[in-house]
């Protein structure tokens, strides 16, 4: 947060030389979201400062970074005569971070750049007075658009903040996102659809050379899929569907790729289109405005780099 | 006695002593914790309640924000003797980071859906456990999962083993399809006569498209074209509805409405709940069903919304 100077000047006294003044300072900074569009009203206040100074100049100690109406007071004793002012109305803004300076930190993730540019278009503030709350009314807000958990005071007003948090997030997803083959490996629709697919083997093998079932695995995700099911994760698993799905054929039945000795088998992961997810969603009923944005990954990729 | 209830779960507040009796009000549960009331008899939606609202002080069942990841109330089970809904509630609105979750069983008066119990299902579980409501209103968690096909050796007229899927299941009826290389080939299977019907002359559908009725009596069918791409499919409006004692249509009704609404129910009145978020419409078949629950066996993470009837 750039050094704020206050000075003071006493006029209309003359202070008597051999008495050191003694200037007390009073700094409020208070955010009150009313005016900011899907701020939700939030309202955020720096820790009110109070400070005293020998001399009439304070650079005022902010602990945070935070913006907002600045209020300062001063009160300076002049013999007998008690000084005041205040300066109120002064506004401290916010400046989105250049290209150059978000170059300069350490984001290794292409995907995570061009996310980041869906998100917010690479900006901390829609105005230099208001932070970029998100426009479905949840609350997110920033560079990163962090919106669960909900937002801190610091990564409302802090685009470093707001970053570290959404690397953070989407460090998370990826733990989610690579997690996710064994659960579906695990569940009982993936047994179910194993089962199906052996007992048809089985029923078809002619009796003169009779099948086994066939031990059949679900992949990992390559690097490649578990960083767009991670970039999915980002903006949620709506209606628990993750970026890929199991691939059944046109009657429902799994798609296995068996190797060339006939031993083994391996399931094959599918992108969900964006048509099917939508017609999931409203198979599940889905509320609108829990369903993300159905495109999101594509969307993402869509962006340019920074 | 109890009674075993898995997956999405169809249940009837009360018999039908007679045809022209039965449970008036339809009760969808979706998974963002939302029950709407539907009055068969005026096909009109009387309530709608978010039952994470419903849990006093404390929120049992967690604010979805932004993406709907789990489902907030799921394998809604319907105690027609207490007149309790019960649900199975994550305790987070998010898996945790390996991805498993902690859930909940909240039990909830109806028709007043005010929350009557609450009991602890499990944590760090990787699927959403079973339950299992016996008489009295004691649950029962860990279930086994519903038995995804039939041994069909056992059922005339054939009885050679047929590789199948069980869809749903209504009393002693069963909706099964045979997976065949041909057409898609689906029957009902009545494990009281051990006997296996086949429904006939199918138009285009498919799985998501056929419904069993209350009962098992009667199964209804979707009539679909082909869409936009190879997988694709788009209602056509026209509905058959299948006698599962003969394997042929015994009705066939042309509803264009719910070509963009999802099959959600079969009143034993013989009302059909169409819907998709708020717009609803109830199609009536002019046919009564025995009041008998009708079970889905898949047994989705996050399903799509599941009916009770009850006539409170």
């Amino acid at each position: 947060m750039p050094a704020i100077r206050v000075t003071a000047n006493v006029v209309g006294v003359t202070p008597d030389p051999k008495v050191p003044l003694s200037y007390q300072w009073n700094v409020t900074l208070v955010f009150v979201g009313g005016a900011c569009a899907h701020s939700l009203n939030r309202r955020i206040s720096h820790p009110e400062i109070n400070a005293t100074t020998q001399t009439n100049t304070l650079t005022i100690p902010f602990s945070q970074i935070r913006g907002g109406e600045l209020t300062i007071s001063v009160t300076v004793r002049v013999g007998n005569v008690l000084l005041k002012a205040r300066s109120e109305k002064l506004q401290v803004v916010g400046t989105n971070p250049s290209t150059a300076a978000l170059m300069n930190m350490v984001i290794t993730n292409d995907a995570f750049k061009k996310l980041m540019r869906l998100e917010s278009g690479l900006r901390q503030f829609r105005t230099p007075s208001c932070p970029l709350f998100s426009g479905d009314n949840l609350g997110g807000v920033g560079i990163c658009q962090i919106t669960s958990p909900s937002p801190t005071d610091d990564q409302v007003w802090s685009w470093k903040e707001n970053l570290k948090a959404g690397l953070l997030f989407y460090k998370a997803k990826e733990v989610v996102a690579r997690a996710y083959p064994r659960h579906v490996r695990d569940g009982q629709e993936f047994k179910n659809l194993v089962k199906e697919y052996n007992d048809k083997r089985v029923a078809k093998a002619k009796p003169e050379a009779p099948l086994k079932p066939l031990p059949i695995d679900l992949p990992d995700y390559t690097p490649e899929q578990l960083e767009r099911d991670t970039v999915r994760g980002y903006n949620g698993y709506a209606g628990g569907l993750h970026e890929y799905r199991v691939k059944v054929d046109a009657a429902g039945l799994l798609v296995v790729n068996v190797d060339a000795g006939g031993n083994k088998g391996s399931a094959v992961w599918e992108v969900i289109s964006t048509a099917d997810r939508i017609a999931e969603y409203d198979r599940r009923n889905i509320p609108a405005n829990h369903r993300g944005d159905p495109a999101y990954v594509d969307d993402v990729y869509n962006q340019a780099s920074f | 006695m109890y009674r075993r209830l898995v997956g999405l779960v169809l249940l009837f507040g009360c018999s039908l002593a007679h045809a022209e009796v039965g449970p008036r009000y339809l009760y969808q549960v979706s998974c963002a914790a939302r029950v709407d009331r539907f009055d068969v008899a005026t096909g009109r939606k009387t309530n709608s309640v978010d039952l994470a609202k419903r849990t006093g002080k404390v929120r049992l069942i967690p604010d979805a924000e932004g993406a709907l990841e789990v489902c907030l109330s799921n394998r809604a089970t319907f105690d027609r003797d207490k007149s309790v809904l019960y649900v199975l509630a994550p305790k987070l609105a998010h898996p945790k980071e390996d991805g498993t979750s902690d859930y909940r069983i909240l039990g909830f008066s109806v028709p007043a859906l005010t929350l009557t119990s609450e009991v602890a299902a499990g944590d760090n579980l990787d699927h959403p456990p079973q339950f299992e409501v016996r008489s009295g209103g004691v649950v029962s968690i860990d279930g086994e999962p519903p038995k995804s096909d039939l041994a069909f050796s056992k059922f005339g007229p054939g009885r050679h083993e047929l590789v199948n899927r069980v869809l749903e299941r209504s009393g002693d009826r069963t909706l099964v399809r045979l997976l065949t290389d041909g057409p898609l080939d689906i029957g009902v299977a009545d494990s009281g006569t051990m006997t296996f019907v086949r429904m006939e002359n199918l138009p285009l559908t498919t799985v998501e498209n056929i419904h069993l009725s209350p009962g098992g009596t009667h199964v209804l069918v979707e009539e679909v074209v082909k869409g936009d791409d190879s997988r694709s499919r788009k209602k056509t409006g026209r509905l058959l509805l299948y006698d599962a004692q003969t394997g042929r249509a015994a009705k066939t009704l042309s509803e264009p409405a719910i070509i963009k609404l999802y099959f959600r129910g079969i009143s034993p009145l013989g009302k059909v709940l169409y819907d998709l978020l708020a717009d609803y419409r109830f199609v009536d078949l002019r046919v009564r069903f025995p009041a008998v629950s009708v079970v889905r066996t898949a047994s989705e993470d996050f399903p799509q919304p599941a009916v009770f009837f009850s006539d409170k």
